[in-house]
């Protein structure tokens, strides 16, 4: 019988970039085969673990982006090189590359997807900020599309505003996207508009990340081990997708109640 | 082909895995999608009467012979629970409700509310080993508090009870004859063992948040196994034999210590919802090589 260990297995942090005034990558030294879209657990002893996508790779090394929302986003983005974080997984299941695709991130979402624009390079990524200070991977992407609320950088619009002319003249086949779930739910209501395939990597409070403990369901799927990226088929089904998920208790609660209880 | 339904308390199971409380069970949906893969029947989470967030991660993780686990009874109140389980219409197994509290009259406010939901029975684990002023760890394992809880809750509803029993006791079959007393229709053995431990060495820290939690999955199945054993020796009540089962031979062995039904959690890590149908049909191809027709002829076979 198959049995694997699911345990934290210490990770040195090899360096630390900022990427924001919020947002920082910290590279860790870790080999692991991963598919664009799946997550880490990132364990820091005494304090708490939370899921990560991997948000770059190289050889034997893996790095996450963090934003600063709690005591462990907080933490961990204060983490000098030659600290350690425990790190298990990858766990769930990615993206599936297909032809004629585009990208379409949002805030620290473009850290999911970044390793898929990697995979893709052709694949065209857009990708919305509140601002021009929370712009991120600029460099590692020259030919991103940037819009931003404020229109402080790039284009003042949201990101699905510069796909969807692009979408009605049909040149893509199928949509990927990660970043707040009202963003997603109008990117997949646009692609169903137009019969174009959806992939959204959905994000929740999360437990066990093998399947177990039932926390981090939506709809009736569980999103660290049916997902976090499901396709159209699965995102039809979810009544829950675009309106509520459950917070550390269980209690379903609308997604600005979610945003608003979270403390990671 | 070989007979795979058991009566339970008079509840018709069409096979005798049970999914444990704790997994998978803390949304109707899940329940619903369980109970469709083969399940013979589904228990919900258990709830407690104000919404818990539990203990911080890790809370649940494997090690080589089973899992640990601190989740600490997270779960949304009894309000919220309420609304989550009104309708289990659709659901194509029958369904066990788990209540928790923190002393008799708590148990009895909340499963005197559950017992009006379309659940089959009520669960009650008073067993917990690493939930602060809940279960063993409250002092609810011993066959006073035992008799106290299960006679409390029993006033408050005409359905099968269920006490779930720990393993972590000298003589387990007092603990059962206490809830027996008490009204108890049904055992539920075992919950997780220990509390245990586990450090990682690099980190030089235990790896739950919690420091420690229950044991779970392969290293508790013959400890389990011998619960069961005892307790049928003890009582006249059905058991659900609970602890490490993965296949069928681990059901079949558990039904011959004394189980009427088996539930099935941990190993879910490894077979996914798919492992309740996979343990059936085991169990089924073991009885049509063995000319077992019924599989309730098996229940107390290691004592006959
Ligand atoms: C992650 C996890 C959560 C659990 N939560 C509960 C719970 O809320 N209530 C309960 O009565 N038992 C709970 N249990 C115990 C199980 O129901 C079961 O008794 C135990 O896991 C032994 O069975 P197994 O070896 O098949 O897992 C939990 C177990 C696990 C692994």
């Amino acid at each position: 019988m198959r049995h694997t260990v699911e345990q934290p297995v210490m990770a040195r942090v090899m360096e630390v970039l900022d990427d924001a005034p919020e947002l920082r990558t910290l590279w860790l030294e870790r080999k692991m085969k991963f598919q664009p879209g799946q997550f880490v657990m990132i364990w820091i002893p005494e304090l708490d673990e939370k899921p990560y996508a991997v948000s770059a790779q190289a050889p034997g090394h893996i790095a996450i982006t963090v934003r600063k929302r709690g005591p462990f986003s907080t933490r961990l983005m204060e983490m000098r090189p030659g600290e350690t974080v425990g790190v298990r997984g990858p766990y769930g299941h990615g993206f599936v590359p297909k032809p004629n695709g585009a990208i379409i991130a949002g805030g620290c979402g473009l850290a999911m997807v970044a390793t898929l624009k990697e995979a893709r390079p052709e694949m065209p990524l857009f990708f919305g900020a509140k601002t021009a200070d929370e712009v991120i991977y600029r460099d590692r992407f020259p030919d991103m599309e940037v819009c931003t609320d404020d229109g402080t950088t790039g284009y003042r619009c949201f990101p699905t505003d510069r796909l969807r002319p692009r979408l009605e003249r049909g040149e893509f086949k199928v949509v990927y996207t990660c970043g707040p779930e009202v963003m997603m739910r109008a990117v997949f209501d646009l692609c169903e508009k137009h019969g174009v395939e959806c992939q959204a990597a959905l994000e929740r409070y999360m437990k066990c990340g093998f399947g177990l403990c039932g926390q981090c369901t939506c709809g009736d799927q569980l999103v660290c081990q049916d997902g976090p990226v499901f396709d159209s088929k699965a995102l039809r089904r979810m009544e829950e997708f675009g309106r509520s998920a459950r917070l550390k208790s269980g209690q379903k609660v609308t997604l600005k109640q979610y945003a608003d209880g979270r403390s990671c | 082909m070989a007979d795979l339904s058991v009566s339970l308390c008079g509840i018709k199971l069409a096979n005798p895995t049970v999914m444990a409380s704790g997994i998978l069970g803390t949304t109707r949906l899940l329940l619903r999608r369980a109970a469709a893969s083969g399940a013979g029947a589904v228990t919900m989470k258990s709830v407690s009467l104000l919404s818990r967030g539990g203990h911080p991660n890790p809370t649940i993780l494997s090690f080589d012979a089973g899992m640990i686990n601190a989740v600490g009874y997270s779960n949304p109140g009894l309000e919220e629970t309420l609304k989550e389980f009104a309708d289990l219409s659709d659901i194509p197994a029958p369904l066990f409700a788990s209540v928790v509290g923190q002393n008799a009259d708590e148990f009895s406010r909340v499963a005197e509310r559950i017992t009006k939901l379309p659940f089959a029975a009520i669960e009650l684990p008073l067993s917990c080993p690493h939930t602060p002023g809940y279960g063993t760890l409250a002092g609810q394992s011993t066959p006073e508090a035992t008799f106290e809880i299960t006679a409390a809750v029993r006033k408050v509803t005409d359905k099968p009870i269920f006490v779930k029993v720990s393993p972590n006791v000298p003589a387990i079959g007092e603990v059962a004859s206490a809830a027996e007393k008490g009204g108890a229709s049904a055992i539920t053995a075992v919950n997780s063992m220990g509390p245990g431990m586990l450090i990682n060495i690099e980190a030089r820290r235990p790896m739950l948040a919690f420091k420690m939690g229950g044991v779970t999955g392969a290293a508790l199945r013959p400890v389990a196994v011998r619960c069961v054993y005892d307790i049928y020796k003890t009582v006249k009540i059905p058991i659900i034999g609970t602890g490490g089962v993965s296949c069928g031979a681990h059901a079949i062995e558990m039904m011959m210590a004394g189980a009427t039904a088996v539930g099935v959690g941990s190993a879910v890590f490894d077979g996914g919802m798919g492992v309740f149908a996979q343990i059936a049909r085991e169990m089924e191809d073991w009885m049509d090589r063995n000319g077992v027709e019924k599989v309730e002829e098996l229940i107390g076979a290691a004592h006959r």
